[in-house]
């Protein structure tokens, strides 16, 4: 439908533009009252007394207007990039959002698969809690392993490599990219120490290397779902924007328009 | 694919709140107090209990007992302090704000920096260059149009004041506008409103010093403002070109035209500009359609009309007898000529110089009527003067002189019995020829290319009428009468054309079919066809009106002279030309 749309409206531009040289106010007030409804779009969760239909429905509407926004900016602008400050400010503010928005859907569509198929569900929230966990059993691993009179080889491993590994989220854009270099890096380290390591100390390796293996698992959601929240930092605050400049770009195209007499 | 498994390190009994603004500082360590931080984002961390008082039957004092949850790890081992003070103090934290009060502030923080954009950028000095959609040309832009229109807008110190009204007014006043410009010139109706757009206000700062704007067809339906067609704040440099769509909004409406044919009907045909001849550049006189220029046409490939000179079957009516085909065709001819032999560009490449006698005719066509009188190096030979039939009458009456003159200057004859003797006998041979001076007469003017003179006479020479139409006089012993010629400049004077940019890949025969033109009448012109074979989106040149129209014209008699490769003829019409 939006293709069809769109595909509608460029070829109505095509043919009828030259015949209508009003057409501009015309895509102008059109693409004003779709950016309102974009924008407001957040707007339904606060009036569900309303009962206006279901959240899915209303987020399939925002994708299929604002695709069709995309097209009818094109046709309002004339297929040219506009040339003064303030112009070009409003058209930039709108190719973000828009390009945000086309990021945020590929972002919403993917990255839960991704998250499912990598199968280690956790809520966002709850993220910093399974760190501390993590975090505390492989520092009672290590310190179970230090009575004094074995080599500390395990001991300075986790202190060299795996301290701050443990203290925070890490390699979030390696696993954004589903890259497994980092994982891959700790399993070289690990078997390198492992050379090393007396029989007891190869179990409690072993362990640990579980627990590194889980951290990764933990890291690898934080990412995913931090870039599922993050791309409407930038988004959301422009819509805004967007409609600010609207609507001075509204009173000025009126306030200096040749055809008021 | 992996089982999905829970976190092993889940907290499920744990309540996590994201839609609050605060969350505890201690949960990026895993352990969060339960009360959380206040909604201002204050640590409320106290006690892991409230102990309460549990008095027995029988005592006085009471004990006091551990109220932890269950969640919280139950009672404690050491139990509340004798005061009633809970004896696992929380240690105090700093609340971090969620990632959804984190969004809310940006969102804040990003429409307060708009509107400061907008404030920034609206103050006095910076708000023509910010609101400013884009450059203007360059004519605009100039100092000196600045200057003039800074004077005139009543000191306002906006050179935006020049054109805009709006400007003119201050901001406090742009709200007001825009509501007025809905309810009136912009209202939602005329948004889709089919046509040019109407004059208003801003065409009166054009027409300040743009002079006189009645400049079209005396029958269009409309008056147009000057921005329907040409675009401001396009970039420097000059107005860009205007787009075909503005000139079919009109031509290519059957209703705009009807209206307009009836219109043109019902005017005084002299307020049309025509076309006469005797200007420069010539052009052929010919009479305006009856209904004007208003045929339907939405694009020059798809339903222009015929040009007129093909489609009217207009003849060349220049009196001069010429035929291509001889002078191009080999072996027709002593030399056969090239086109550009006698067709040269002028200096702006677009139309032909005039063709002269003198320049382009006289190698092959010298009037010689004495083979034996050829000129020879650094000196002229004796020929007829060419352009006027007394002058040649005169000098056929003077030959003695001629002759006399020839044999001094050619022969080296000195002496005068000499030189009668030469004259004598030049004259002998000509009386042999054609006995009297009256047959010498009719033979040089009425001679034809193969020397056949009417009445059965001969001549060794081609005469005047090879070329020229010529007549006897009206009276006895008058000159006879040559038709002056009159070979037109241009044919199709409603359109521009430029003959260098055709060149490449074009000969001058693939548009002009001259091989097989016998008649000067022939105009040799190309059909509209071939033009659109090029001009159009399949042969993928530009195709648009002003191509080859213009909109603005001048009104009959005020053509300029010092434009002789543009019609003096208006150009006032789009088409039919």
């Amino acid at each position: 439908m939006t293709v069809l749309s769109i595909a509608g409206l460029l070829a109505a531009y095509v043919r009828y533009a030259p015949l209508y040289p009003r057409h501009a106010y015309l895509s102008g007030w059109m693409l004003f009252a779709v950016m309102l409804f974009l924008t407001f779009f957040n707007l339904r969760k606060r009036v569900p007394f309303l009962r206006l239909g279901s959240a899915a429905c209303w987020m399939q509407l925002h994708l299929y207007v604002g695709g069709f926004s995309g097209a009818l900016f094109f046709v309002h602008i004339g297929w040219s990039w506009p040339a003064g400050v303030f112009h070009q400010l409003l058209a930039s503010c709108f190719g973000v959002v828009f390009l945000t928005g086309v990021l945020g859907l590929w972002i919403s569509r993917a990255l839960p698969r991704m998250l499912t198929v990598a199968g280690y569900e956790i809520p966002f929230e709850s993220i910093p809690h399974a760190r501390s966990n993590l975090r505390q059993q492989a520092e009672a691993l290590v310190l179970a392993g230090v009575d004094g009179r074995t080599s500390p080889v395990i001991a300075e491993f986790y202190a060299k490599m795996l301290g701050m590994f443990f203290t925070k989220p890490c390699n979030g854009w390696a696993h954004l990219r589903q890259s497994r270099a980092p994982q891959v890096a700790h399993i070289f380290q690990f078997d390198e120490v492992q050379r090393y390591a007396r029989k007891g100390e190869r179990e409690m390796l072993d362990q640990l290397r579980d627990i590194v293996a889980q951290k990764h698992m933990l890291d690898y959601q934080y990412a995913l779902q931090s870039a599922l929240r993050l791309w409407l930092f930038a988004h959301i605050p422009l819509s805004y924007s967007l409609l600010i400049f609207s609507v001075l770009h509204i009173i000025l195209v009126h306030a200096f328009s040749g055809s008021v007499s | 694919m992996k089982d999905s498994q829970q976190s092993p390190a889940f907290p499920s009994k744990e309540y996590v709140r994201p839609n609050l603004n605060w969350e505890c500082g201690h949960l990026s360590e895993g352990c969060p107090c339960r009360i959380g931080p206040s909604p201002d984002g204050k640590c409320r961390a106290t006690y892991e209990c409230t102990p309460r008082l549990e008095v027995k039957p029988g005592e006085v004092k009471g004990h006091w007992t551990c109220t932890r949850p269950r969640a919280g790890g139950g009672k404690c081992e050491n139990g509340p302090h004798p005061d009633g003070t809970c004896c696992n103090a929380i240690p105090k934290c700093q609340p971090r704000r969620t990632l959804r009060s984190i969004r809310k502030r940006v969102v804040a923080f990003t429409i307060i920096a708009s509107f400061l954009i907008l404030f920034i950028g609206m103050s006095r000095n910076l708000r023509d260059q910010f609101i400013n959609p884009g450059p203007i040309s360059s004519v605009h832009a100039s100092a000196t149009f600045a200057d003039i229109h800074t004077k005139g807008s009543g000191g306002v110190g906006s050179t935006c004041a020049a054109c805009h009204d709006g400007a003119r007014q201050g901001v406090d006043a742009w709200h007001a506008k825009t509501l007025d410009a809905l309810k009136h010139g912009l209202a939602p109706a005329e948004w889709i409103r089919k046509g040019p757009l109407k004059t208003s206000a801003m065409d009166a700062n054009c027409l300040s010093c743009h002079k006189g704007k009645n400049f079209h067809q005396p029958n269009r339906v409309d008056d147009f403002a000057c921005h329907a067609c040409h675009k401001e704040h396009q970039g420097g440099g000059f107005m860009p070109q205007v787009d075909s769509g503005y000139c079919t909004s009109c031509h290519g409406t059957a209703e705009l035209m009807a209206a307009s044919r009836e219109m043109g009907l019902k005017k005084d045909p002299h307020a049309f500009p025509s076309f006469q001849s005797g200007g420069k550049p010539k052009v052929q006189p010919r009479a305006r359609p009856e209904n004007g220029y208003t045929e339907v046409i939405t694009a020059f490939h798809a339903d222009h009309p015929e040009f007129r000179q093909i489609r009217d079957g207009v003849r060349d009516e220049n009196p001069l007898k010429f035929n291509h085909e001889v002078h191009l065709r080999t072996g027709k001819i002593t030399r056969t000529l090239k086109c550009d032999d006698c067709h040269e560009r002028d200096g702006r490449g677009e139309y032909q110089r005039p063709i002269t006698y003198q320049k382009h005719c006289a190698e092959c066509h010298a009037l010689q009527f004495d083979p034996d009188t050829a000129a020879e190096k650094n000196q002229p030979g004796m020929y007829l003067p060419h352009g006027d039939p007394s002058y040649v009458r005169a000098f056929l009456r003077s030959l003695n002189i001629q002759y006399e003159e020839y044999g001094r200057s050619h022969e080296g004859i000195t002496r005068r019995d000499e030189l009668n003797e030469y004259v004598r006998g030049k004259r002998l041979g000509i009386e042999k020829l054609y006995e009297t001076g009256e047959n010498l007469e009719r033979a040089v003017f009425f001679a034809d290319m193969k020397g056949r003179v009417p009445g059965g006479l001969r001549a060794p020479f081609a005469g005047c009428a090879t070329c020229h139409d010529v007549s006897e006089p009206a009276t006895d012993n008058a000159t006879p009468v040559i038709k002056k010629v009159s070979t037109a400049d241009r044919w199709m004077t409603l359109g521009r054309f430029n003959h260098d940019s055709h060149q490449k890949d074009l000969t001058c025969l693939d548009c002009h079919k001259v091989m097989t033109s016998k008649l000067t009448s022939d105009l040799n012109l190309p059909s509209i066809k071939t033009c659109v074979a090029c001009h159009s989106p399949k042969g993928g040149i530009d195709h648009r009106c002003i191509r080859c129209h213009t909109y603005h014209n001048s009104l009959p008699g005020t053509a300029s002279p010092k434009s002789p490769a543009t019609p003096v003829a208006p150009v006032e019409a789009k088409h039919g030309d």
